[in-house]
């Protein structure tokens, strides 16, 4: 076997000392499948470089123990030994390696070569097509992959907020509350046994309905993307979205089978309507903790201070700042960096028309905030902004507010809010504009029960 | 048997109660503020199951005046009055029926933050929600024996 790979006693003995005769070795057990090949070659290396003629030894054990490396060493052998009595058989033995024949050996003698795992090319080849093919499947797979979610989309665009409040409320109302949310104690009675006819068919038809339950969802997904700009494409964007999707087309497929009143089908059914009442819950979650601002004498003491800081502002002369400290903290929906920079531009206006008065004449500031109950329960917070500069008439203030706040009621707009300039009131102020939003419930209500949870 | 008056703009809550609630209420029902006091003014009405939102009803049968709306709230802003409105129509009958002395039990299917739902029991007595069509929650908040 060593003399069939051209590894003989003798030749350990050689010019260059230990070295070739460490190679030999090395080559030996891994010819013999002997344990240590690898020890075996690192201390051979540690001594110095291979004898080139070994490759061939090399390559015809690796050849018997089916190694593809075999293709390198004879190439190797065969371009760096170029007049070796050997290069004929060492090149018939590897056209054999390559085209993986057994036979081709028996007439030139040589030992037929174990099949290899592939033939070098062909295998990196191979490689290189899996490889290409399956970063084509990944490319694929991100793209459908669910990406952001509405949630994380809600905290990018916090002037978007009102907005989105109304499509979710929308979506809420009329899909999930009116078409799904009525379902489930008929569903529940299906998979008892004990739902009527009269109950099957509601539960069947209203989860078919007109439009049916999957168009009707998709309908109101698209309408996020068309409102609030391509960013929102939630149908494929949001997992939680994504997986209603998949639980309607689910209950497409079950209603015939509910119908006739198959309780296994209805249990399926159940589960999948848990998913969306889960999806109901998230979205209400989400509806709280859109953007909201708690307005405080903090708040409007920082506008004031950040116009009475400006070049402009400061050489106006006041006789009276009032904040009205006695307000409650209150939430509304806006992102307080908008409505700082209304209230700035209210207090700039301000400050410019009292600078216009004649000397002598009082020049007070006022700002306060009330809040008032409606009778739908809702709550109107309305911030004022008050000067003793002359009061507009009537038919002026409208277009003063188109001409001169432009600005601030595209703000106002975004967030559902109006603002209004009102005649003087009771204070002694000749002018008021009046910011009106509603109170955000959801947030207050959240951050009570925070710090009930830490006074706990 | 109890009379439980279903006031809404489509078919939903009608539905569901005759399916769900009719084993213990007498089920009647009123698209309207002026439908709703007719059949209320008839009698056997125990109890009230509201729909929050009229966005089906036709203009003209909303409660509320849309141009003082329009003035006190959104600065003549008609179109969010409108919709301020629809939105809202449930509370804004309930508070009409209140007014004309009509002080049964009155539920909506909505989930109301809480302090909404306490301005309204402020306002308007004896009013519960409940958050999605659950028959057994329904049936508790209207009363059933």
């Amino acid at each position: 076997m060593l003399a069939m790979l051209g590894v003989s006693a003798s030749a350990a003995t050689t010019p260059d000392g230990g070295v070739s005769a460490s190679y030999r070795q090395a080559i030996t057990l891994l010819a013999a499948g002997e344990p240590g090949v690898r020890q075996a070659f690192d201390d051979a290396r540690r001594l110095g470089p291979m004898d080139p003629a070994l490759y061939l030894p090399l390559a015809r054990a690796c050849r018997d123990r089916g190694l593809p490396r075999a293709v390198e060493f004879y190439e190797k052998y065969l371009a760096r030994v170029p007049n070796s009595a050997e290069r004929t058989e060492a090149f018939a033995e590897l056209r054999a390696l390559e085209s993986g024949s057994e036979f081709d050996n028996i007439d030139n003698g040589v030992q037929p070569a174990r099949p290899l795992v592939a033939p070098g090319r062909w295998v990196w080849l191979g490689f290189a097509v899996a490889l290409v093919a399956l970063l084509l499947l990944s490319v694929r797979m991100l793209r459908r992959w669910p990406r952001r979610s509405l949630r994380e989309l809600a905290a990018t665009a916090p002037e978007l907020h009102p907005a989105l409040a109304y499509l979710i409320g929308t979506l809420r109302h009329e899909l999930l509350k009116h078409r799904v949310g009525a379902t489930r104690a008929a569903a529940r009675a299906v998979v008892a046994g004990a739902a009527e006819a009269e109950q099957r068919r509601f539960l069947v038809e209203r989860l078919r309905g007109n439009p049916p339950l999957g168009v009707a969802f998709r309908a109101h997904l698209a309408q996020f993307p068309r409102t609030l700009g391509p960013r929102f494409d939630i149908a494929n964007s949001d997992p939680e979205m994504h997986r209603a999707c998949r639980e309607i087309a689910v209950i497409e497929r079950l209603l015939p089978r509910v119908e006739r009143g198959e309780p296994a089908a209805a249990q399926r059914l159940v589960t999948a309507l848990d998913v969306l009442f889960a999806l109901d819950t998230t979205l209400a979650q989400l509806l709280s903790e859109l953007a909201v601002t708690t307005v405080d004498h903090a708040l409007l003491d920082e506008a004031v201070q950040t116009v009475r800081d400006e070049f402009a502002s400061r050489s106006v002369v006041l006789d009276e700042v009032v904040i009205d400290a006695a307000i409650e903290s209150v939430a509304v929906e806006i992102f307080r960096a908008d409505l700082l920079l209304v209230l700035r531009n209210l207090v700039r206006n301000a400050l410019a028309a009292l600078d216009k008065l004649p000397a002598g004449a009082p020049r007070r500031l006022g700002l306060d905030v009330t809040v008032e109950l409606l009778p739908t329960g809702v709550e109107m917070v309305r911030l004022r902004v008050k000067d003793t500069s002359q009061a507009l008439p009537p038919t002026e203030r409208r277009i003063r507010l188109d001409r001169g706040l432009g600005l601030v009621m595209a703000a106002l707009d975004r967030y559902d809010g109006s603002l209004e300039v009102i005649e003087a009131d009771a204070d002694g102020y000749h002018k008021a504009v009046v910011l009106r939003f509603f109170r955000a419930f959801g947030r207050e209500e959240a951050d009570e029960a925070v710090s009930v949870g830490r006074a706990a | 048997m109890k009379g439980l008056l279903v006031i809404e703009d489509g078919d939903e809550y009608v539905e569901f109660a005759r399916l769900f609630l009719a084993d213990d209420f007498q089920i009647s029902v009123a698209r309207s503020l002026d439908n709703a006091k007719a059949r209320l003014s008839d009698g056997n009405v125990d109890a009230l199951l509201i729909d929050l939102r009229f966005d089906r009803a036709p203009p003209e049968t909303l409660t509320g005046d849309v141009n003082e709306t329009a003035a006190t709230l959104f600065a003549g802003d008609l179109g969010r009055a409108r919709r301020y409105l629809e939105d809202h129509q449930g509370a804004l009958i309930l508070a009409a029926l209140r007014e004309a002395g009509y002080l049964q039990p009155a539920v909506f299917v909505h989930d109301f933050p809480p302090r909404r739902l306490r301005n309204l029991k402020t306002l308007y007595g004896r009013v519960d929600a409940v958050p999605t069509f659950d028959a057994a929650a329904l049936r508790r908040a209207l009363g059933a024996t």
